[in-house]
């Protein structure tokens, strides 16, 4: 009786160190982890590319048709990482019309990060921010742009000016 | 039986007894060590893999390719070389939407979205991947 405790006693002292062999291990792993990790951001790149992709597939020869399927044409605008938004306006600057795709919080997204990044420059904030920098990966990609091109509305032709937002958030799951 | 017979008999006995314990607890070290060497041998080829930056050039390959993707126009292939300046190519997959590229033994588990309006394929071939859009 007192063999077979023994043995159960030993039994259980060796989980435990195994236990606290694979927990040191983990902790020096994550540590490890956390010191090697490098992210390689692109999104600001795949947000010219959205943008070039966008007006390709709005603008057919110059000219913008509003009576068409606008961004419902554009498949590859549906990834829940993607929004865009596209502002149409005669030379004048009277909106002909506007129009989005994609998740509009994204937007919010990225005035919190432009006044996240803003803090990270600042002399006065210094070492208090240095921790934001790990935060900062989460920026979206954001590119617009202006064309010019020919809007056609019904059966008017006017000359027009087409601004493209694009917005990429965090790609890695 | 005498007395000194009787001694010796004990003090062999108990010897032979002193011989099972050591036995045992030598069994025990061995299994010990060799579960805890197990351990650490996983963990070492984890931070192997970390400090190697493996995933440091999959993720370049696979960000490379997304990109690559995402501004081809269709009917446009291009070559990944397996002997690559970023390791060894082993696959090159595409699920739902994103790349799953696996370097030198290091298989991709999040890999990188793409966003296209034509289809995308692969094929292998013996010393390369060719990605072919639309």
């Amino acid at each position: 009786m007192r063999n077979k405790s023994g043995q159960m006693a030993e039994g259980i002292h060796m989980m435990y160190r195994l236990l606290m062999v694979t927990i040191v291990a983990f902790f020096v792993f994550g540590a490890g982890s956390y010191v090697y990790t490098y992210y390689i951001d692109v999104r600001d790149v795949e947000a010219r590319i959205l943008t070039r992709e966008v007006v390709e597939c709005l603008v057919d020869d110059g000219v913008l048709d509003l009576g068409g399927e606008l961004l419902g044409d554009c498949e590859f605008v549906e990834s829940e990482r993607l929004y865009v938004g596209v502002e149409v306006v005669d030379l004048e600057g009277k909106e002909l019309a506007k129009f989005s795709e994609g998740d509009s919080g994204a937007l919010w997204i990225r005035d919190l990060f432009g006044k996240v990044g803003a803090l990270t420059g600042s002399v006065i904030a210094g070492d208090a921010v240095k921790g934001v920098d790990k935060i900062i990966q989460y920026e979206s990609g954001y590119y617009e742009a202006n064309y010019s091109v020919f809007v056609l509305d019904g059966s008017e032709k006017v000359k027009g000016k087409m601004m493209v937002e694009a917005l990429v958030n965090y790609g890695d799951k | 039986m005498n007395f000194s017979q009787r001694n010796k008999q004990w003090a062999i006995g108990s010897r032979e007894k002193g011989k099972g314990k050591k036995g045992s607890v030598m069994n025990e070290i061995i299994i010990q060590v060799i579960l805890i060497g197990l351990v650490l041998a996983v963990f070492l080829f984890a931070v192997a893999g970390k400090v190697n930056g493996r995933d440091v050039k999959q993720q370049v390959l696979e960000k490379q390719l997304a990109l690559l993707i995402d501004s081809a126009e269709a009917g446009m292939s291009f070559e990944v070389s397996k002997v690559n300046v970023n390791g060894f190519v082993e696959s090159v997959e595409f699920r739902d939407g994103r790349i799953y590229v696996g370097v030198d033994g290091f298989r991709s588990v999040s890999g990188y979205p793409y966003f296209s309006k034509y289809s995308v394929g692969v094929v292998e071939d013996e010393d390369k991947f060719v990605v072919k859009i639309g």
